[in-house]
């Protein structure tokens, strides 16, 4: 129960994110700042159940498959959690930091899932800076986003 | 003391992610996924009530209803101008056979068959020639409930009689067409009437074998066009011995449908066959942000069926769970789409791959054409009844413009408020390779069902 508020909070996120694609191309994946999210402020134990829920948010609401995404998120996810004591995660500047270099890694991740797993991203000739337009330009809103998630105490 | 030793939940998170990974692991497991779907359902509710009351507001209300009738009429008589080509060939050189339109449901490249649907109303019998216009296509070897199996002069193993006619139209030499093994689609030619008198380029038709089968004995109509004779060049290069080969007149995996020759007093009884079709709830925000396809809830979802929304197919389902379904789009980058190009005076079918997609348009690059054809502005792209539970000549859109050879089409999210189906093939047997055990046999005394 510990992950429910964490999972209703990705799914609108999520949604709202894939409404957005409806109307526009110019649209930001929140998903990465969720991992970064879990990564700098979940509790360390729940860090790969809340991955697994939000790769299973994804594959639902993309057209990969869950479990690259699950991998993909818990790996973003960990990274985050080892530079946790390296940063001050209060600071926005920390955020903007850690978020570009999440979603660098998230990039890099899809990339090589795309390559060796059976998804389908590699199969347009403009899937990939699509992706990675979307996906650094979701980092603008990362202290936002980060704050909105702690300030309504999502847990997990 | 050390504390309760717990299972780290990081290493069974990957463990769970590798297992649905495998290639052989259970379907609920590698699409678990599907489940938030419904999550995602409930959310999307409150929008798409939103959507249809502003759309009613503005009295557009039944926008997402269909395609204008001027629209409906191009498709119906390209159509129709299709089947009445593909028919041409049977009803010429075989008056005394009817015909029946069955489209193309599977292609196996390797063994060069087909597997191919006139519908539950249309008993399909072995030996039954196949054909696309004056093109033989081969003769069915299993069937069952409206499917068939075909097997075609390019089958491994396949025999086939065969004749060239030499030059000036005089004598014909007979051979019998052997089909290769090879991953080229050619067929070898064995014991020819006459060796010497083959000549490479000559055409290669079915020849009139009444001399040396029985009556009765079922045969391809005489007269149908198979290919071009050609040497084997590769034979050639290391021995002096001449090998002669048959290449296809046509690429079969071009085909979306092929026309069946029956005999007259065969049960025949042809309409829809599609089951009334599902409704099925499109959620509407549930779409990827960067690839074309969305998420479905309802009953009846199955894999592979062909979800159309406003009388526009819109996808394929990949996978289906639970009463959810994740649908690739059509045009979702990377995917290869057999099509029927129809333009104002002519039709043919094309392959096209989807190769960008992105403000509102999708490029497809034209893979395989016929090659005395071309696609142009404003000819409109009917997608081929491929899979089970898709019916033919579903409309996909028209090309808006044709730049550097690629062709350009307004990929268009659907609409939510419109109203969308799912088709569902009826009787349909659990492999369709194997068309004589199907599951399900639908009563041949009922009338076929409605919808499609």
């Amino acid at each position: 129960m510990v992950h429910l508020p964490f999972l209703l909070l990705a799914a609108v996120l999520l949604y709202v994110q894939a409404t957005l694609a409806r109307l526009s191309d110019v649209c930001p994946d929140v998903g990465p700042l969720l991992a970064v999210y879990l990564g700098l402020y979940a509790r360390r134990e729940n860090v790969a159940i809340a991955a697994l829920l939000l790769g299973l948010l994804r594959g639902a609401i993309d057209l990969e498959p869950a479990a690259p995404m699950i991998l993909i998120y818990l790996g973003v996810a960990k990274a985050c959690a080892a530079m946790r004591e390296m940063v001050y995660t209060d600071s926005a500047v920390s955020q903007w930091a850690v978020s570009f270099a999440a979603t660098a890694l998230y990039v890099i991740f899809y990339r090589v899932a795309s390559i060796v797993l059976p998804m389908g991203a590699a199969g347009g000739e403009n899937l990939m800076p699509r992706l990675a337009a979307a996906t650094f330009g979701a980092v603008i809103l990362a202290p936002g986003i980060l704050g909105l998630l702690r300030l309504l105490r999502v847990g997990p | 003391m050390a504390g309760k030793a717990r299972f780290p939940a990081g290493v069974a998170v990957v463990g769970f992610a590798l297992l649905a990974l495998t290639p052989t692991a259970p379907g609920f497991l590698r699409d678990l996924d599907l489940v938030f779907v419904h999550l995602f359902r409930v959310i999307d509710l409150p929008i798409v009530a939103a959507h249809r009351a502003v759309a009613n507001s503005r009295g557009d209300g039944n926008a997402g209803e269909g395609l204008p009738a001027e629209l409906r009429t191009r498709i119906r008589d390209g159509v129709a101008r299709w089947d009445r080509l593909l028919r041409s060939g049977i009803e010429r050189y075989a008056p005394e056979l009817r015909t029946t339109i069955a489209r193309v449901v599977a292609v196996d490249r390797l063994r060069r068959r087909l597997v191919i649907d006139a519908g539950p109303g249309v008993e399909l019998r072995v030996g039954d020639p196949v054909a696309a216009g004056d093109v033989a296509v081969g003769r069915v070897i299993e069937a069952g409930g409206g499917l068939a199996v075909v097997e075609t002069p390019w089958s491994r193993d396949a025999r086939f009689a065969a004749g060239c006619v030499t030059a000036g139209g005089g004598e014909q030499i007979r051979f019998v067409s052997r089909g290769l093994a090879r991953r080229e689609s050619l067929a070898a030619v064995s014991n020819p009437e006459r060796r010497e008198g083959l000549v490479a380029d000559y055409e290669v038709i079915v020849p009139n074998v009444d001399d040396l089968l029985p009556p009765g004995a079922p045969r391809l109509p005489p007269g149908l066009r198979l290919g071009r004779l050609e040497l084997d060049e590769r034979i050639l290069r290391i021995s002096a011995e001449h090998l002669w080969l048959v290449r296809p007149a046509l690429d079969i995996e071009l085909l979306d449908a092929v026309a069946v020759g029956f005999e007259a007093s065969r049960r025949h009884a042809p309409g829809p066959y599609f089951e009334d079709v599902a409704p099925a709830a499109l959620s509407c925000a549930a779409l990827s942000p960067w690839r074309d396809g969305l998420a479905l809830t309802g009953k009846g979802l199955e894999k592979g069926a062909a979800v159309v929304a406003a009388d526009r197919l819109i996808g394929t389902i990949e996978d289906a769970l639970l009463g959810a379904a994740r649908v690739r789009g059509v045009f979702d980058p990377g995917q290869r789409l057999t099509v029927l190009i129809v333009t104002p005076r002519d039709a043919f079918p094309a392959e096209l791959e989807v190769r960008r997609l992105g403000g509102g348009f999708a490029e497809l690059q034209p893979v395989a054409i016929p090659s005395d054809k071309q696609i142009e502005e404003g000819d409109l792209v009917l997608a081929a009844g491929r899979g089970m539970h898709r019916p033919r000549a579903l409309y996909v859109g028209e090309v808006e413009a044709v730049r550097d050879g690629r062709v350009v089409m307004a990929a268009r999210r659907p609409d939510p408020t419109a109203r969308t189906f799912v088709f569902r093939r009826v009787g349909a047997p659990a492999d369709p390779w194997r068309p004589a055990r199907r599951a399900e046999l639908p009563d041949p005394s009922a009338p076929p069902g409605g919808g499609g």
